[in-house]
């Protein structure tokens, strides 16, 4: 039956028995490990589709919901604290292989004649990847996405004479809103990945047509043979793709994905920062003070930019051997080597977030409350936490756990304290999370519980 | 598919276990191919599926009971129209509703009922001179225990669970 409609389906198509040739194609020998990279991607990406797509089921892009959105998905949805998790380390761990593949298609040398526009289409979707790096990351409208959409849309807005309407035009409006949040999301879901599939399909189509330009000339010695790529490459390809993968889900499970305070255009102490992988030039701008930003910000950038893309044009020489062409090698290797201190010196030197970055509350502490524990925050906290969602206090709320409308007058402080930490310490069967929260936090939450009398 | 030897330039002289030690490792590649095929899959489709069928096997479980007024000012032996308001929690949003029961009063027990007609979802009335529920839409009608009088409904009108709380007041099940 399966071979009938297969034979079906190839006789009008011929998809079934091109697919098939591909798979059967021999790659040049030398192929290994290093040129699983770009499968590894291409699961990354698939990721990235699959997580994305349940993300958008649950998410509403409007301030005044996204956050309570995502809170939702985080707290009440079974799995959505994973699948969140899958998406925010995939988005980080494919901008690393991004730049490892990349990095290697460099110093092999690959780019050259006739595949510079394998290489063009491969740095349009690495561009592609950082706009969505970038759009994502004011989704979940917490404190350190609007903040950091605030400062890299100021960054635009540094572009010489032009940058104003740059601004304007990426924010939607003259401040970060509603507005802006609606455009990064169309920006997000509906623009960047048909580019993405666009790019995506002219570099594969280009590699498969062309095929792989494995190793420089000397690595082909006498005994080489060519190297099948199915199962031999294609099993490398996915033992990297499964590994990969494997970090990322534990990631997930074990980190999941950050969630900061809700956005607060009023707060004065935030200090914003940019996610890992823009960090190098965040730091450059802290070496280039007044006039000299836009070099940072605008020209550095964009010559990079433009040199990566066209550099199948600056270096033509047929020669890939990375040692005779000390040239490109060098300076790529002194640019990694540049992003590489300024991301480690950012992410050390940098002051620590008031609040945000605080030890999370010791779960074995049981000592009293602090007299200076405020209720009416307390109260605010509560409510931001969305604990009513298992909670009622006076019949609002859902009723999953216990009822706290009188919980002042049942439970004292030190256990409410206790309790609100740890929930399974009395209890190993109780479902509630740990409230993980600063110490200030859970004060003042068990202050607001012990005030319900 | 499956038979295809990989074009290799073996050469001929090439024993006969060497080709079967390939023969193997080649099979061996593609067990492992089919394993890590599966692994990768179960690994995003797992945390997704569960997200997205969630609300097939998830149902929401937040009991809500919900003041309707204080239980001595129904009177014994009637049935008395309540609009209550009602907090519905709508996935991340949680927003008010009215809600419009019927509470009618047997000494000390109160039922509840539902003013949705199990017919088609209109909602009912009650005539009191006639004692009976009358639906508008198809000439459905119930009687003051909520069983069908006559017309299409098919089943009886719903009944909320209903209890009188510490403090006097009647409380229902919200759904």
């Amino acid at each position: 039956m399966l071979k009938r409609i297969y034979d079906w389906t190839d006789e009008r198509t011929g998809l079934v028995s091109m697919a098939e040739e591909e798979m059967h194609k021999p790659l040049p020998p030398g192929v290994g490990w290093p040129f699983s990279l770009g499968s590894a991607i291409l699961f990354l990406v698939i990721v990235q589709f699959v997580t994305g797509f349940t993300l958008a089921t649950l998410y509403a892009p409007t301030p005044d919901h996204a956050y309570a959105s995502i809170q939702y998905l985080e707290r009440n949805v079974p799995y959505g604290r994973i699948v969140r998790g899958l998406h925010h380390w995939t988005a980080s761990v494919v901008v690393i292989v991004m730049f490892l593949h990349l990095l290697r298609t460099l110093i092999y040398g690959a780019y050259k004649r006739p595949r510079e526009m394998t290489w063009m289409f491969g740095v349009g979707l690495f561009f592609v990847m950082l706009g969505f790096a970038f759009t994502g990351y004011l989704l979940p409208w917490d404190q350190k996405s609007y903040w950091g959409t605030v400062v890299g849309t100021e960054i635009a807005a540094s572009v010489p004479l032009v940058g104003e309407y740059v601004l304007r035009l990426m924010r939607g409006s003259n401040d970060v809103g509603a507005l802006t949040l609606s455009r990064f999301y169309a920006v997000h879901v509906m623009l960047l990945p048909w580019l993405l599939i666009g790019l995506l399909s002219g570099h594969l189509f280009l590699v498969r047509k062309l095929g792989t330009a494995g190793p420089w000339a000397e690595h082909q010695g006498e005994n080489a043979r060519p190297n099948p790529f199915y199962p031999n490459q294609v099993f490398k390809d996915m033992v990297v793709a499964v590994g990969i993968g494997a970090f990322v889900l534990y990631m997930a499970i074990q980190v999941g994905a950050p969630l900061e305070p809700v956005a607060n255009p009023a707060a004065t102490d935030y200090i914003p920062r940019p996610e890992w992988y823009f960090l190098s030039l965040y730091q450059l701008l802290k070496y280039l003070p007044g006039r000299l930003e836009v070099v940072g910000t605008f020209i550095l950038p964009t010559l990079g930019g433009i040199a990566l893309f066209f550099l199948p044009f600056l270096d033509r020489s047929p020669e890939r051997h990375p040692l005779k062409r000390p040239w490109v090698v060098g300076i790529a290797g002194v640019t990694t080597l540049g992003i590489a201190i300024l991301t480690a010196v950012a992410m050390f030197t940098n002051p620590k977030q008031p609040g945000a970055e605080t030890p999370v509350a010791d779960p074995t502490m049981t000592g009293p409350v602090t007299a200076a524990a405020d209720p009416v925050r307390g109260k605010k906290l509560y409510e931001d936490f969305a604990c009513g969602s298992c909670h009622v206090i006076s019949g609002q709320g859902n009723a999953v756990g216990p009822e706290l409308t009188h919980v002042g007058s049942q439970r004292d402080a030190a256990y409410l304290k206790k309790k609100t930490i740890n929930p399974k310490f009395d209890n190993p069967e109780s479902i509630m999370p740990p409230t993980q929260a600063p110490p200030k936090d859970i004060d003042d939450l068990v202050a607001y519980m012990e005030s319900l009398k | 598919m499956a038979d295809e030897t990989p074009p290799s330039p073996t050469p001929a002289s090439r024993s006969a276990e060497g080709a079967s030690t390939k023969r193997t490792r080649r099979s061996l590649m593609e067990w492992g191919i089919h394993l890590l095929a599966a692994l990768a899959t179960a690994m995003v489709a797992l945390p997704v599926l569960g997200t997205l069928l969630s609300p097939i096997y998830a149902r929401s479980k937040s009991e809500n009971w919900v003041t309707v007024g204080a239980s001595d000012q129904f009177p014994d032996g009637e049935t008395v129209k309540v609009v209550f308001k009602q907090v519905k929690r709508d996935g991340y949003m949680e927003s008010e509703h009215p809600v419009t029961v019927y509470v009618s009063r047997q000494a000390d027990r109160y039922t509840v009922f539902s003013a949705t007609c199990t017919h088609l979802g209109c909602a009912v009335n009650w005539i009191g001179a006639e004692k009976k529920f009358q639906c508008p839409c198809h000439n459905g009608a119930f009687g003051p225990d909520g069983k069908v009088l006559y017309g299409p409904p098919p089943k009886p009108l719903p009944q909320l669970q209903a209890r009188v709380n510490g403090d006097g007041q009647l409380e229902v099940l919200a759904i």
